[in-house]
């Protein structure tokens, strides 16, 4: 659909994790998290000390993988255990809404949250209820999107042959998006589409071909994606050789076109053409 | 953004039955679906509520091709969510309708099977039991199996998923992105959540009892609820109602626990009145969260309170017929709700005895005609303070 969500802050955390410290204080809440709530609720923290915003209209989140450690976690102890004195912990914090919820806890937030948990289209489920939230009317909306890939993961798509052409890979990434223009905006999204689960590669390069305006980037979540349109003279990077391939890598690539924009100022558009294996492609635009 | 969004059809499976015309029978004869467990094995003493049919079964009775892998997740809601579609007779030719499902367990009870077997053995368990897995899979089979073409997408929310599907779907239409979309949600039981709830020490190894002062805890349920929801410019054989309001809020209190003062529940209940421009004793009946725990009765009940002061409308929770359906529990209850309304009825609360001290007035307990109702809502909260209310009006 399409919008004009301001980006008043943004990040991301992949491979180099910070030290959470300086995020989450407390250090048995620290210790109770799974990976995936501390890499989450650590880039939200950046996005909105960025941004110098903390109270939220809505808070929307995406993932694909849902919080996997925690749902293994449990999973393992009710076989080994047999069912018996299981620790509740992992139980409560594998459902897909954690982190969402971890952060209007942290905010002391009660405004709408919610979870969109549908494959590669998981943040941009979200990005769409935050178009929403903005068409009626709300002004701030902290949206993010985040995936862990657990040795267990890995090893059960290494089964199914996913390494043999792709690489692996994680992250969280948040954004504190408003409804108006500010001064110290990374970039304003202009439109969010998931596309149909049928379209070919090239109908896929055709509908991203139309947005193409001034001086335009392609980032591309596929190696084939990429190489149609540069093929077709346009420019195009795989950002999928950095963040590797996991369901909501789009949401880490949108994080890294915003400081694409930063450095660049020749470039006056970013446009985001996402694919997971099997899976809906999704395009985001991006302007200054 | 002016759009009104009606509800055209409504698709139900539970362990009321299969089918919506199953749950209506059984909810006006006041007969629990609510057995001991028996679809798998556990060490656990459980009631739930099964939906009594064995995946294979419901293959049969889907029509769905030999030989594949299913999650019995998809194959209740592919249930409900065709009933939906079908029962409406929508033209579906020049329309585009979406799907928006909730599940909070996904293919969970298949990858079960596969974690025994793998976990001794990492070279072992079929891996295509794993396919369905994902939160998402369930849905986008759906999706493909009715023919869609709108936008398609999943909501994990926990236990309010399902309402907060109808809600991302009623919003769509308003705002002129899709004409027409199945809303709701869908879970099945597995040994995931009966012990991940047994943890927790909320489940009754008897009949639960909600809002009554003995309660012990909750049943676990199965099932799926969809709605099919329209704009005003889609022609369908039937309207059972207007979608009249809708509000999502966060507790924000505590990752499972309820706030005592029900600050969640209040938010919701309050922001769909207010979006519904109802006095609050034009609602007729309120088909409550009401789990049958000591925590979420009582803070819904402060909730109920704090909303509606001394005129807290006929109420009653249905999770006695059903047991507590999750990720599916909004879709399910909406459609009761909806039955409520469409035929004049207030739903019994089974199993109550004695009133409990934060709810002056106690549930409807026996099945109640109430031919004038206008106004009628329905509540789902979830794990993470998750708290989502819905208002239907008749038209």
């Amino acid at each position: 659909m399409k919008t004009n969500l301001y980006i008043l802050g943004a990040a991301g955390i992949s491979q180099n994790e910070p030290d959470y410290k300086d995020f989450i204080q407390d250090a048995g809440l620290r210790r109770r998290m799974s990976r995936v709530i501390r890499m989450s609720v650590a880039s939200s923290i950046m996005a909105m000390r960025e941004a110098a915003v903390d109270k939220f209209d809505a808070i929307v989140t995406g993932t694909g993988w849902g919080c996997l450690a925690d749902t293994e976690k449990f999973l393992v102890s009710i076989i080994q255990n047999n069912e018996r004195l299981l620790n509740p912990s992992s139980f409560i914090q594998s459902t897909s809404n954690t982190v969402g919820a971890q952060i209007a806890l942290m905010l002391g937030d009660n405004h709408y949250n919610n979870t969109f948990v549908h494959g590669s289209s998981s943040f941009e489920s979200a990005l769409t209820d935050a178009a929403l939230l903005v068409l009626e009317g709300k002004h701030l909306v902290l949206a993010g999107g985040f995936d862990e890939l657990t040795s267990t993961k890995r090893h059960l798509l290494g089964r199914m042959g996913m390494w043999r052409e792709h690489k692996g890979g994680e992250g969280a990434a948040f954004f504190v998006l408003a409804s108006e223009p500010t001064s110290k905006q990374r970039g304003v999204i202009k439109s969010v589409e998931i596309l149909s689960l049928n379209e070919t590669y090239n109908e896929i390069c055709n509908k991203a071909e139309k947005l193409v305006n001034g001086n335009t980037l392609f980032m591309c979540g596929d190696v084939s994606i990429a190489s149609i349109l540069n093929e077709r003279g346009f420019k195009s990077e795989n950002y999928k050789e950095i963040t590797g391939e996991f369901p909501t890598a789009s949401a880490l690539a949108l994080f890294f076109a915003t400081e694409r924009l930063a450095e660049d100022n020749e470039i006056e558009k970013i446009v985001l053409v996402n694919k997971f294996i099997k899976d809906s492609s999704t395009v985001i635009e991006l302007v200054r | 953004m002016a759009n009104e969004v009606f509800v055209a059809g409504l698709g139900c499976v539970s362990a009321l039955g299969f089918g919506v015309s199953k749950q209506r029978e059984a909810l006006i004869t006041g007969a629990s679906g609510i057995v001991p467990l028996t679809l798998f094995e556990t060490i656990h003493e459980v009631m739930a509520g099964e939906v009594a049919f064995s995946n294979e079964e419901l293959r049969v009775r889907l029509g769905l091709s030999e030989g594949k892998e299913y999650s019995r997740t998809t194959l209740l809601g592919l249930a409900a969510a065709r009933e939906a579609l079908e029962e409406s007779a929508i033209e579906m030719d020049d329309l585009k309708i979406g799907f928006i499902s909730a599940t909070s367990v996904g293919g969970m009870d298949v990858s079960e099977i596969f974690y025994r077997e793998y976990l001794p053995d990492n070279r072992k368990g079929r891996l295509r039991k794993l396919i369905g897995h994902d939160c998402g899979a369930s849905t986008q089979f759906i999706y493909e199996n009715l023919n869609l073409n709108g936008f398609c997408s999943t909501i994990n929310t926990a236990c309010s998923s399902a309402n907060n599907a109808i809600m991302m779907g009623a919003r769509m239409i308003k705002a002129g992105l899709i004409d027409a979309v199945i809303a709701g949600g869908t879970d099945s039981l597995c040994r995931f959540t009966v012990n991940g709830f047994s943890s927790l020490g909320i489940l009754d190894g008897e009949l639960c009892k909600p809002f009554d002062s003995g309660r012990k805890g909750l049943n676990l349920g199965e099932g799926a609820g969809y709605l099919l929801l329209v704009s005003d410019k889609v022609k369908s054989k039937k309207r059972y109602c207007r979608v009249a309001g809708y509000a999502n809020a966060n507790d924000a209190f505590h990752q499972t626990a309820s706030s005592s003062n029900g600050e969640g529940a209040f938010l919701a209940m309050k922001g769909a009145v207010e979006m519904s421009n109802h006095l609050p004793d034009e609602i007729g009946y309120i088909n409550v969260h009401g789990t049958g725990t000591q925590n979420n009765d009582a803070s819904e009940a402060v909730a109920l309170k704090r909303v509606f002061g001394e005129n807290v409308p006929p109420f009653s929770s249905t999770k006695g017929f059903t047991g507590h359906t999750l990720g599916a529990a909004g879709g399910v209850e909406s459609v009761f709700t909806i039955l409520a309304l469409d035929g004049g009825y207030i739903w019994p609360n089974l199993n109550f005895k004695d009133k409990m001290d934060e709810c002056d007035r106690p549930p409807q307990i026996t099945l109640k005609r109430a031919p004038q109702m206008r106004a009628a809502m329905t509540n789902s909260f979830g794990f993470g303070g998750n708290c989502s209310t819905l208002i239907f009006d008749k038209v």
